[in-house]
């Protein structure tokens, strides 16, 4: 039998250890974590492209970032809104940093959720989300969430989110009832927002996947 | 239909008073069906709420219920997964250091919930209704309490969950309430659906369900013991609810969740009663031997019902049925009465909870075959077979948590048999009909305050139009079916 060359040894080791050891750390598998289906799922569904009220937010195909960011600010009370307080609290107050991270993955790897149909004032909510509002004050959202709304890092996906969560936390930002650390960015925006502008910028993001 | 001697003290829709000596002096089914008439359960379950799933989920009341016991979509994933979802830490975690050893998953908060009702009712011809042969029969009637119960409700371990308890009702004594024990598990499939699996046993037909429009949840969801609305004819089924038959059942259930978000449910439950001891009935009842007669063989019990989730809204249809071969004595010997019911029940359902309204509305009819053909060997002479039909139609509306309307009309209409619901019965004449028909309805109307998830504050009006046959004079003794109106204040409270 012919030996390998003796240059793809390191490249076979690395292969035979590097390999499980990221298949241990955060499996991406057909299946979903346990705790996805002890408690995540009973709203945000097991995929998350269709929680059971409108005012639960899609996870399929989030930002893992921002997932993981969230669940730990609803964890050590840094993120509060009234939805949150009363659901995401007690979850998260049960979950270890490596449940977050499974959690986070699970979502992330999901497909896009299928957009909803357009509302009505989704053209005007398109001039919103890609030009802002220079005489309001507020800046395009694309500016931070990307062009096809689909969110990185810190910022969250947007595209086929669920009209009424998006208008709900829009509302919270603008009252202030929502906080956490970046609350202060989306709190200066919304105070310029008027209630159809915000339905607006909902109706068109709610299509888009 | 025929109707214990004494009920559970469990459930709040209790019994004629029989005097003793009469009782022994009469083969039970002759009793049982001179009080056919009382349909004790007919529409009033226990209203059933329980703090101890709070502190275990850490989630408001309000995610699972809209007002007590009215499950929302959550609050029914939590009971179809056996009470077990928990945001609690395991007291130990031996399953993951020694795994050969059998684990131990105490909760850290022991899952006691306690509730206590009081009521206050007027009626507008006095209580000479179920108690008014040796109770009060004067008007403002008070109960304090009127029920009280104490709950072991929670995860026991992380597939076996329990909803048990035990009540104190006016009867002076404790006795068991409408409970389940059951294990869950679920799968999950690789395209979206889930199916969600258990076993549970149970000693009421229709508790294990998750829709109010059956028997043992439906509307309204608390009266007092005093109210007509306890008096209304009612099927073998009904009569079961609050755990007032000495039956005690094994079954098993499925839920298959499928579609986008698994918004389509198909839910499909069977079980087997049969007599036990240990159900509560009455004063000498808890954990004693019941005195009825018992069911021969087994009573099956089939239920499948289909539900659709669409955001705010959320719908479901479904069918039940239940065939009981009762004897009449309790020395089960001979024949057997026959009492088969079938019925269809609906449910729709908003919630707004951004907006923080929330309505429901029910629709159940349910209709039984009463075959006595036992009674003639043992003196009870009603007709060869029997016909009931109940059926309901209700909607509650709730503002805020906090300010509730619930509107609601109901019917049972059958077969006139005096032996059942005349004369021969020897009932307070508030409960004979001349006609010998069970034919009532009415509606009844109810406000809510809640001072707190916990707490809460009814004002209850029902009206009768007709009762027992007729509008004017049902009993040939000058009464009229309004006689039986009533006002009722009722107070509820869980922690």
């Amino acid at each position: 039998m012919q030996r390998p060359p003796l240059q793809l040894a390191p490249l076979l080791l690395f292969l035979l250890t590097a390999a499980p050891l990221a298949c241990a750390a955060l499996p991406s598998s057909a299946k979903p974590p346990a705790r996805v289906m002890t408690s995540c799922y009973m709203c945000h569904s097991t995929h998350g492209d269709d929680p059971r009220f409108g005012y639960i937010p899609r996870l399929a195909h989030q930002s893992e970032t921002y997932i993981t960011e969230q669940l730990k600010a609803f964890r050590d009370g840094s993120r509060s809104d009234p939805p949150g307080e009363m659901y995401m609290w007690p979850v998260s107050q049960a979950l270890s940093n490596r449940d977050i991270d499974l959690v986070a993955d699970w979502y992330a790897s999901q497909p896009p959720p299928p957009p909803q149909k357009a509302g009505r004032l989704a053209q005007a909510g398109s001039l919103i989300f890609h030009d802002g509002l220079l005489k309001q004050d507020v800046p395009a959202c694309m500016s931070c969430h990307g062009p096809e709304a689909a969110g990185s890092g810190i910022y969250p996906r947007l595209a086929g989110q669920n009209v009424e969560y998006l208008i709900e936390q829009l509302r919270f930002f603008k009252s202030g009832v929502r906080h956490d650390k970046n609350a202060d960015i989306m709190h200066m925006i919304a105070i310029h927002l008027t209630d159809r502008q915000m339905r607006a910028v909902a109706d068109y993001l709610t299509s888009l996947q | 239909m025929f109707h214990p001697f004494s009920a559970s003290a469990g459930s709040p829709k209790l019994s004629i008073e029989v005097p003793k000596p009469l009782r022994e002096g009469l083969g039970a089914m002759h009793w049982a069906g001179a009080l056919a008439l009382i349909g004790l359960l007919a529409f009033v379950p226990p209203a059933h709420a329980v703090p101890s799933f709070a502190r275990q989920t850490g989630w408001s009341c309000s995610v699972c219920h809209t007002i007590f016991p009215q499950l929302t979509p959550i609050g029914r994933l939590f009971k179809l997964e056996g009470y077990t979802t928990s945001n609690l830490a395991d007291m130990q975690k031996l399953k993951q250091k020694i795994r050969r050893m059998a684990p131990l998953e105490l909760n850290r908060v022991t899952p006691l919930s306690v509730m206590i009702q009081a009521s206050a009712a007027w009626i507008q011809g006095g209580h000479a209704n179920q108690f008014g042969s040796g109770g009060t029969t004067g008007q403002g009637a008070v109960e304090f309490p009127e029920q009280v119960s104490f709950f072991y409700a929670g995860r026991v371990t992380r597939n076996i969950g329990t909803f048990f308890h035990v009540t104190y009702t006016h009867t002076g004594a404790f006795g068991m309430d409408d409970s389940d024990i059951r294990w869950a598990e679920h799968e999950t499939e690789p395209n979206g659906s889930t199916l969600i699996y258990g076993a549970e046993i149970n000693n009421t037909p229709t508790e294990p369900d998750l829709w109010n429009s059956v028997p043992d949840w439906n509307w309204p969801f608390a009266t007092s013991n005093y109210s007509p609305l306890r008096d209304i004819p009612a099927t073998y089924i009904q009569q079961a609810a609050g755990a007032s038959e000495p039956i005690a059942g094994l079954g098993g259930y499925l839920a298959y969740l499928f579609g986008a978000g698994e918004s389509h449910w198909l839910y499909l439950e069977a079980d087997v009663y049969r007599s036990a001891v240990g159900i509560g009935s009455g004063t000498d009842q808890f954990f004693g031997a019941a005195t009825l007669g018992p069911t021969r063989n087994v009573a099956p019990y089939l239920r499948i019902a289909y539900e659709q989730n669409d955001e705010e809204w959320n719908w479901e249809v479904g069918a039940l049925g239940m065939d009981a071969k009762i004897y009449p004595t309790t020395a089960a010997i001979g024949s057997t009465d026959r009492f088969l019911d079938y019925g269809l029940d609906g449910q729709i359902q908003y919630l707004d909870l951004t907006g923080n309204q929330t309505f429901t509305a029910h629709v159940s009819w349910i209709h039984e075959t009463e075959d006595w053909q036992a009674d003639p060997a043992v003196g009870f002479k009603p007709n060869p077979v029997d016909t009931l039909d109940t059926a309901s139609i209700n909607g509650q509306y709730l503002l805020n948590r906090r300010y509730g309307a619930g509107l609601g009309y109901f019917w049972a209409w059958g077969t006139p048999d005096p032996a059942l619901y005349g004369a021969a019965t020897g009932n307070p004449a508030a409960l004979v009909s001349a006609n010998g028909s069970p034919d009532t309805n009415g509606l009844t109307f109810e406000l809510n305050y809640l001072e707190a998830q916990n707490a809460e504050l009814t004002l209850q009006y029902s009206a009768f139009n007709k009762y027992l046959g007729a509008s004017s004079n049902y009993n040939g003794h000058g009464q009229n079916a309004s006689t039986n109106n009533m006002l009722a204040l009722l107070m509820w409270f869980a922690f």
